[in-house]
């Protein structure tokens, strides 16, 4: 059973990989997220098996469907990559070496602590961890609100003149019988592009 | 060569086929979807190597901050898509660092 749960995670893995369609891959990866929760509590691993399926077949996959729907899902085609194969068949064979390992003799080490259940072991040893993920959270939090807000738009037009000029090369013929006094707004009253179009006008009246 | 034996062994290969993923991406998207099969590889070679030693629970706790950790870098990787596809128009990464050139 384990072994075909596995077969199966890495089959949809690889087709995650070289989905075309970014939806498509995400559904895969949703797949590949339920198998890995199955496996989990196969192994006895039951609170992380229902949090991986929860956050890993839930959240990401729908948090990934609302970005590709913002960004739109432009199809790509994948290429057979040489070195990646390569790369692939060495771990595999890692793989294979670690399946051998114990017929080398090769010791492990054990650890000494007595073994307690997961609740005890969470709050009582690893604390720190929870605290330190709840920090994460909220750093991570305080990042979103920072790259998303309406803020960050203008403050990231500065940073990166480079795009936003390129898009104003050309002269918008909207833009051209610019009266004075007359109210511009949004990005078209940059500082970069009234230069831009004050030039412009001034170039065109020189040749006139 | 029990089950634990042979998920350990099955994650290095599923880390091979994210290895393998990540030269294989050009969406800035596709990048994330990989780095999530990545992530998953390493929580299974966690989770089985604390099965293996018998420390069961400690493997479970740790899994938990991979799991926390993991999610946020993703959503903070999505909107980072998201503010860079509104400024440089394309997700490609080709087209991204020619744009710089």
């Amino acid at each position: 059973m384990a072994i075909l749960l596995l077969v199966l995670m890495l089959l949809s893995a690889v087709q995650a990989v070289h989905a075309t369609r970014l939806l498509v891959a995400t559904i895969w990866l949703a797949v590949l997220s339920a198998l890995l929760a199955t496996l989990l509590y196969l192994l006895g691993a039951w609170e992380i098996a229902v949090i991986e399926l929860s956050v890993g077949a839930g959240l990401v996959t729908v948090l990934m469907v609302f970005v590709i729907t913002m960004v739109g899902d432009v199809p790509t085609t994948s290429r057979l990559a040489q070195s990646g194969l390569l790369v692939g068949v060495m771990l595999a064979i890692l793989g294979l070496l670690v399946l051998i390992a114990p017929s080398l003799g090769i010791d492990r080490p054990t650890l000494a602590s007595a073994p307690a259940d997961f609740a005890t072991t969470l709050w009582a040893w690893r604390g720190l961890d929870v605290l330190a993920q709840i920090v994460l959270l909220f750093a991570g939090v305080l990042g979103i609100l920072g790259l998303l807000s309406p803020v960050a738009d203008a403050e990231l037009s500065s940073v990166l003149p480079t795009a936003t000029l390129a898009s104003f090369n050309e002269l918008d013929p909207q833009w051209q019988g610019i009266a004075e006094g007359q109210t511009v707004s949004g990005v078209y009253a940059s500082p970069d592009y009234l230069a831009i179009t004050e030039e412009a006008l001034l170039e065109s009246e020189h040749v006139s | 060569m029990n089950d634990l034996s042979m998920m350990f062994a099955g994650s290095w290969l599923l880390l091979g086929v994210g290895l393998y993923g990540l030269m294989l991406a050009k969406h800035l998207l596709k990048l994330m979807i990989v780095l999530q099969v990545l992530v998953k590889a390493a929580l299974l070679a966690l989770i089985s190597a604390a099965y293996l030693q018998g420390q069961g629970s400690l493997g479970q706790s740790l899994a938990l901050t991979v799991i926390v950790a993991d999610t946020l870098a993703a959503v903070i990787g999505l909107a980072l898509a998201v503010q860079l596809k509104a400024r440089m128009g394309t997700l490609m990464l080709d087209e991204m660092l020619q744009g710089e050139g």
